[in-house]
């Protein structure tokens, strides 16, 4: 199998506990700075086709027919935010000054719910800051908060890997927006190291999920992190860019 | 704290929030259209302890600054005044705690405090000495 095996050498250095791990779980003994690698992925539906849920069970089942132990759950939220306008409406974005930008994003990670990030796309920028920040932001009253979308769904332990696979909702909603998945690899921190095992994984899901002949396919699109001066090692601010990412691409996806 | 005015100055009641932002939080701001309004260069001590309530006592003078990040060349908005600033955090819960507590610590802390006019310092008064003996 290409999927490694847990047992190789693990650091010995102890971690404060993550919530819904198992004891058990190799991520409970990497030192706290360092965030595994990972790869998000999307759900891409063939043209014309819609989304549902379906598939959301079937990539559950492959997960499981690999040998994966379903473990918890999990959620990740994106809220947008717009400028606010003179009127308070937040309407007219046309006479925005040019040096405001016309959207920002705000990501709650469901590894680290103390932390909160804000990206600014059009400059590449990737805040990383506390829970609290959200707060800032909301008695700045320079921009609002205009949709909250959920990305949650079921987490499962494959060897050194963890596979979540999740929906993307809106608050409060049980519109289906996409699906996607996330692929975390816990020995490895660098990203280019990380790379042949992720594409080998990869590879595999492909085929298992092939044989349920569904509509579409899971694609992984590079995100470019140098751009937003992000390194080769893998950190929440890597994964919060990656989720902005994947958005575009599903948002992408519902246009086309 | 003594002088013409100390007995009017109430305690200041503020919401506060406060995060830590990585190091770029400045260049997200201007990249969200924040424009530099001001510069203050704030130099001094800063304490924390617990006393019946989580304290920060501040001693600062406050400095402007010639040209735009020139800390060596701040001067003095006061000179020979300190800002003396004595905060603790509240919630409903424990609100009523708090302000007894920074109450009690304010009168502790009275005679050695001097309120004095900008342009007017009352300088070190004679009694600060024995007061601050008295107190440790």
């Amino acid at each position: 199998s290409h999927i490694a095996q847990p047992g190789g050498p693990h650091p010995v250095k102890t971690r404060e506990s993550r919530h819904r791990r198992r004891p058990s779980s190799p991520a409970l003994h990497r030192p706290a700075a360092m965030a595994p690698a990972k790869w998000l992925m999307h759900w891409h539906p063939n043209p014309g086709v819609t989304l549902n849920t379906q598939i959301l069970s079937e990539a559950c089942g492959c997960a499981e027919s690999l040998g994966g132990t379903k473990d918890g759950r999990w959620k990740t939220s994106i809220i947008f935010y717009r400028p606010m306008t003179r009127d308070g409406a937040g309407g007219a974005q046309q006479n925005l000054p040019p040096d405001v930008p016309r959207e920002l994003l705000g990501v709650a990670l469901h590894e680290r719910p103390g932390l909160y990030f804000s990206i600014l796309r059009n400059q590449r920028l990737v805040l990383q800051a506390d829970a609290a920040f959200s707060q800032v932001m909301e008695k700045l009253q320079s921009f609002k908060a205009r949709v909250n979308l959920n990305f949650e769904g079921f987490q499962y332990q494959l060897g050194d890997f963890c596979l979540r696979i999740g929906k993307c909702v809106p608050n409060n909603t049980e519109t289906l927006r996409g699906i996607m998945m996330e692929v975390e690899y816990y020995p490895l921190s660098s990203i280019e190291k990380s790379r042949a095992i992720m594409v080998d994984f990869f590879d595999i899901w492909q085929e298992t999920l092939a044989k349920k002949s569904l509509p579409g396919r899971f694609i992984h699109v590079e995100s470019n992190f140098a751009e937003y001066g992000l390194s080769d090692h893998y950190s929440f601010q890597h994964t919060a860019v990656q989720y902005a990412t994947c958005l575009q691409q599903l948002m992408a996806a519902v246009r086309a | 704290m003594r002088g013409a005015g100390a007995e009017q100055i109430s305690i200041l009641v503020r919401t506060i929030v406060e995060s830590k932002a990585s190091s770029n939080v400045l260049r997200y701001f201007y990249g969200i259209g924040y424009k530099l309004d001001h510069e203050i260069l704030k130099v001094g001590f800063a304490f924390r302890f617990q006393r019946g309530a989580q304290f920060t006592v501040t001693v600062t003078s406050a400095n402007k600054m010639p040209k735009l990040h020139a800390t060596d060349e701040a001067v003095q908005v006061t000179p020979g005044i300190q800002l003396v600033e004595i905060t603790a955090p509240a919630a409903a819960n424990n609100y009523n705690d708090v302000v007894s507590a920074v109450t009690s610590f304010c009168e502790y802390l009275a005679p050695l405090l001097h309120l004095s006019k900008p342009g007017n310092s009352t300088g070190i008064v004679p009694t600060a000495g024995a007061a601050a003996a008295s107190l440790m």
